[in-house]
């Protein structure tokens, strides 16, 4: 089975699920897959504070779903490269919200969790390793024998995307 | 207990008296920023390819700090209507006024990834291993297209919810 296979296997069953742009006209020219407990999360009711914060995240999800321009700012690699970690920022709002995911082949991101910014320190603090071990625990958790896309080049990742600097090598 | 999906949430046309939803309102502000500014970048990296524009250039025009450009371009918040028209008249261009669409008069594009597609359950699963992506994404249906959304259930016994979009081919 290819990996094509699997996520619409993972879909099917209720695994993942399919985050299309809401608005009208607006066409899902990329393919964002978010796992259940994101789903969760996006479809419960929240107080006025977080029902604002997720209406912001899911147009600023459908930056990537609609297919628009991408830049570093949006879109950045997590060190070290080679465990294939990225992160969608939406640094608009507070608190900031980062959507983790790994990309399954060009244009199409597996969203593993979402996290608030302001719960984790530098990049050398522990939980940004604990994310990244919890974001590969769940992408082998659904696509076992599949390796994710391994790559600094956003342009391997993602169609769209401005020129910068996506991923901070950090040795 | 599920609301409404993250899908249901539809920005529909408003015969009700209900006022939007926190969330509907947010997304759609939040998207209209967004929207302003993709549409504002690709005008300033076009000049930047086709005139050597710089933000150096620009905030020289404007007054300003180059560093200060950096960053009202950086994020859709920083822009407000008047440096909008700054960054249009640093580059010898009119920024025009926005333009309202009846959600009714917004076509729907023809276009979905392959694998949003079979997602949503308008393209078969090929029973061969390698799937053809190119072919997928040129495979046109005659007439209409339908989409069917499955909005969140996981909770034992509750049903399915399904809703229809139908597309028209051009």
């Amino acid at each position: 089975m290819s990996i094509q296979n699997e996520i619409i296997h993972r879909h099917t069953e209720g695994s993942i699920f399919a985050i299309v742009p809401k608005a009208k006209g607006a066409a899902p020219r990329r393919a964002l897959f978010v796992t259940e407990e994101i789903w969760t999360e996006l479809n419960s009711t929240h107080d006025d504070f977080w029902e604002k914060r997720y209406g912001e995240l899911q147009a600023h999800l459908d930056v990537f779903a609609s297919g628009a321009l991408i830049g570093p700012k949006y879109l950045s690699l997590l060190y070290p490269a080679r465990d294939a970690v990225w992160e969608i920022r939406n640094p608009e709002s507070n608190p900031s919200l980062r959507v983790i995911g790994l990309f399954a082949q060009r244009d199409v991101f597996i969203a593993t969790e979402i996290i608030r910014r302001d719960q984790l320190d530098g990049w050398q603090d522990r939980g940004w390793r604990e994310l990244k071990r919890r974001a590969q625990a769940k992408w082998r958790n659904l696509f076992n024998t599949y390796p994710p896309l391994i790559t600094a080049d956003v342009y391997k990742v993602v169609s769209g995307a401005e020129v910068g600097r996506y991923y901070k090598d950090r040795a | 207990m599920y609301t409404k999906s993250f899908q249901e949430l539809k920005l529909e046309d408003t015969t009700k008296t209900e006022p939007k939803s926190e969330r509907e309102k947010s997304y759609a502000k939040a998207r209209y920023r967004n929207r302003v500014h993709e549409s504002i970048l690709k005008f300033v990296v076009s000049e930047m390819k086709m005139r050597g524009v710089n933000n150096k250039l620009i905030a020289d025009r404007l007054g300003k700090d180059p560093g200060q450009i950096s960053k009202i371009l950086s994020k859709p918040s920083n822009l407000t209507i008047d440096t909008i028209c700054e960054i249009g008249m640093a580059l010898d261009a009119d920024a025009q006024p926005p333009v309202f669409l009846r959600h009714s008069e917004i076509p729907q594009s023809q276009f979905a990834h392959p694998l949003i597609e079979r997602a949503l359950g308008t393209m078969p699963i090929p029973s061969e291993p390698v799937v053809d992506v190119k072919r997928l994404r040129d495979h046109k249906e005659p007439q209409t297209k339908r989409f069917q959304l499955e909005s969140a259930t996981r909770s034992a016994g509750r049903s399915s919810e399904f809703q229809s979009i139908e597309v028209s081919a051009s």
